[in-house]
């Protein structure tokens, strides 16, 4: 009897810490993936920002960056955007001006991802911001971005 | 038997049942150990990701240092070869050519962490070009004085005395640093002019002088006469003054103030004067041109190595190819004078086309610089390091002059409301260069005139182009203009 009662609190305790490391490993491996995608959206849109000569200032905002760039030594006009009506928000890629868009992430906790500053007019610098949500926080990713090939 | 056996195993049952789970759990453990460590190693891929990129970056600027100081410098580690050069981080190769339009192309390749076992691998691609060095439309070392009517779109500068003579029409900025600006009947310095296209100038008159305007003169801009350091200002003084016609933004002088002046009027008020700009100087380097035609042929190309028959030789070329032009040519001829000057009498471009020489060069009289048919725009650069000798004269009757011209020598400017087409001209002289009787609708001169003196009369109209903004050979610095990502 007393053996099956110590047994029953060491099985209750185990299968307890059990579903804590289940529920870790499931958070852990979320936010593994949710950073990785953040890291590869800021590895292209700095590659990207990068080379480009100029942003459509009238065609982006807060949520959006259209701008002109070259792929692999190809001039190509970008277009990133933030998506949704709530968290979490989508960024999405088009690499034909806008017409068709790729999704590179879901998990924005806000669509407000660029700012845009100027340097003796002119506009060469974006800032890149993710705010990642992952069940448990939400991490902001940021990159400083200098446009080389921005001119006035 | 059986009962008993089972009866008597009961005893380590919770510690068999207690190992199973502790193993499961550490099973566990070492799944969120994983996803951790997976995380950290990402990040870390990341970074040699970034670092691959900036030891590109280190093979681009090893070859514009390089290049800054030799352009026939040739990198020890060439992409395509098994020679890596190191870098802070990774080894990389590096290799540059010279486009046919003057710009130098720069790759670069960054492996990380070594070129025999890369791990990344990146490639830029960095156009240099030279730095800016022509920003003006007409630029002169001594006086310039524009008569007749002309026409100029763009800013003038002058290290003495400008004269815009009666009815001149100048959209851009007057800047005399050496001296005063002396405007005629009716000439306007205008910030804008929807007649001929221009805007997006400043309209302003700047001295180291007094600016002297006579009747219906008008400076759509501020107007400044400014004296040189340590001299009082008084605002009754006759010098460094501004006089006559209208100033129609602030006008400041350290003299007195006559003029009609629509903004502030600060007489008596002192100023910084202009600052003294050196004409650009000229170095030639035959790895500048990789399709140089030079004459003489034979022996290293430069001004060092020079030939009588030199001018001669290259005008019976442009005689033969008069109708479709192009290339960059130097000509270095002995003991050069006017009796050995390039001859460029009527000729059609079919291309850019450069020409380098210590001989004079005349354009000609009564003729046009026109485009070959199917060609729409070029880029003409004549220099000419000809010195005229002490005490010779050069003016729009001829003399002596380095680069000279007469009536009717224009440029086709295509379109003149298009900047990109037509010809974009750039004609620099150390020495001295006359036009006479040019220009006029709907011809114009596009791009710059450059020298160490200058004198233009009746009409020649010249419309600043930026497509002659930077020339090789003007200042070592070489700027990136162009900085791509591609493939490795």
């Amino acid at each position: 009897m007393v053996t099956f009662v110590i047994l029953g609190l060491v099985a209750t305790g185990v299968v307890s810490l059990a579903m804590r490391a289940f529920v870790d490993t499931a958070t852990i491996a979320e936010r593994r993936d949710v950073f990785a995608d953040g890291r590869i959206v800021l590895d292209r849109l700095s590659k990207q920002l990068r080379q480009a000569e100029s942003v459509d200032q009238a065609a982006s905002t807060a949520s959006v960056i259209r701008f002109s760039s070259y792929l692999d030594g190809t001039p190509t006009v970008f277009v990133w955007r933030a998506v949704g009506s709530a968290p979490p928000y989508r960024l999405e890629e088009s690499r034909n001006g806008g017409t068709s868009f790729t999704t590179v992430a879901s998990s924005l906790a806000s669509p407000d991802v660029f700012t845009y500053t100027t340097h003796a007019g002119v506009l060469d610098q974006v800032t890149v911001r993710l705010e990642l949500r992952t069940r448990t926080s939400t991490v902001p990713l940021t990159t400083d971005v200098f446009l080389r090939n921005a001119t006035d | 038997m059986l009962i008993g056996r089972i009866k008597r195993s009961e005893e380590g049952y919770a510690l068999v049942v207690t190992m199973l789970l502790l193993a499961v759990m550490m099973v566990l453990m070492v799944v969120s150990l994983e996803a951790g460590n997976s995380a950290l190693r990402r990040s870390q891929e990341g970074v040699r990701w970034t670092k691959t990129l900036a030891v590109a970056e280190a093979g681009v600027n090893d070859a514009i240092a390089n290049l800054g100081i030799d352009r026939g410098w040739q990198p020890t580690c060439p992409i395509g070869s098994r020679t890596a050069c190191p870098g802070e981080d990774g080894d990389y190769q590096v290799r540059w050519e010279a486009r046919s339009d003057g710009a130098i192309v720069v790759e670069a390749r960054g492996y990380y962490p070594s070129m025999t076992s890369p791990r990344y691998v990146r490639q830029i691609r960095v156009v240099l070009e030279p730095a800016p060095a022509f920003r003006y439309a007409l630029f002169s070392s001594d006086s310039l004085t524009i008569k007749n009517n002309a026409v100029v779109k763009g800013d003038v500068y002058s290290a003495k005395d400008i004269v815009a003579d009666n009815d001149q029409l100048v959209c851009g900025s007057l800047v005399a640093a050496g001296g005063g600006i002396t405007i005629g009947n009716n000439s306007r310095i205008v910030k804008t002019d929807a007649a001929s296209g221009c805007s997006g100038y400043s309209g302003d008159a700047w001295a180291q002088g007094s600016i002297t305007m006579s009747n219906g003169a008008v400076i759509e801009g501020n107007a400044k006469a400014s004296a040189p350091s340590g001299v009082a200002c008084n605002a009754g003084s006759t010098s460094y003054q501004i006089t006559g016609g209208s100033v129609l933004g602030n006008a400041t002088a350290c003299g007195r103030i006559t003029s009609t002046v629509v903004g502030a009027s600060s007489p008596g008020t002192a100023s910084t004067p202009p600052a003294v700009e050196p004409l650009p100087t000229f170095v030639f380097d035959a790895h500048n041109y990789p399709s140089l035609s030079c004459y003489p042929s034979t022996g290293s190309c430069g001004p060092s190595n020079t030939s009588s028959t030199a001018a001669s030789t290259f005008n019976g070329y442009v005689a033969s190819n008069r109708l479709d032009l192009a290339g960059t040519f130097a000509v270095w001829q002995s003991t050069p004078t006017q009796s050995t000057k390039v001859l460029l009498d009527g000729i059609r471009l079919g291309g850019d086309l450069t020409i380098i020489t210590n001989a004079p060069i005349d354009l000609g009289n009564t003729s046009q610089v026109t485009l070959a048919p199917g060609v729409t725009s070029a880029q003409l650069v004549i220099i000419s390091l000809y010195q005229p000798p002490v005490n010779s004269t050069c003016d729009t009757n001829g003399g002596d002059c380095s680069i000279y011209a007469k009536n009717s020598v224009t440029f086709d400017d295509g379109d003149p409301n298009d900047p990109s087409d037509g010809i974009a001209a750039l004609l620099y002289t150390t020495g001295k260069m006359a036009f006479k009787n040019t220009g006029g609708s709907p011809s114009n001169g596009e791009g710059a005139l450059y020298a160490s003196g200058m004198d233009l009369k009746n009409g020649f109209n010249i419309t600043y182009n930026p497509r002659i903004q930077r020339v090789l050979g003007f200042g070592t610095a070489l700027v990136p203009t162009l900085w791509q990502e591609i493939d490795a």
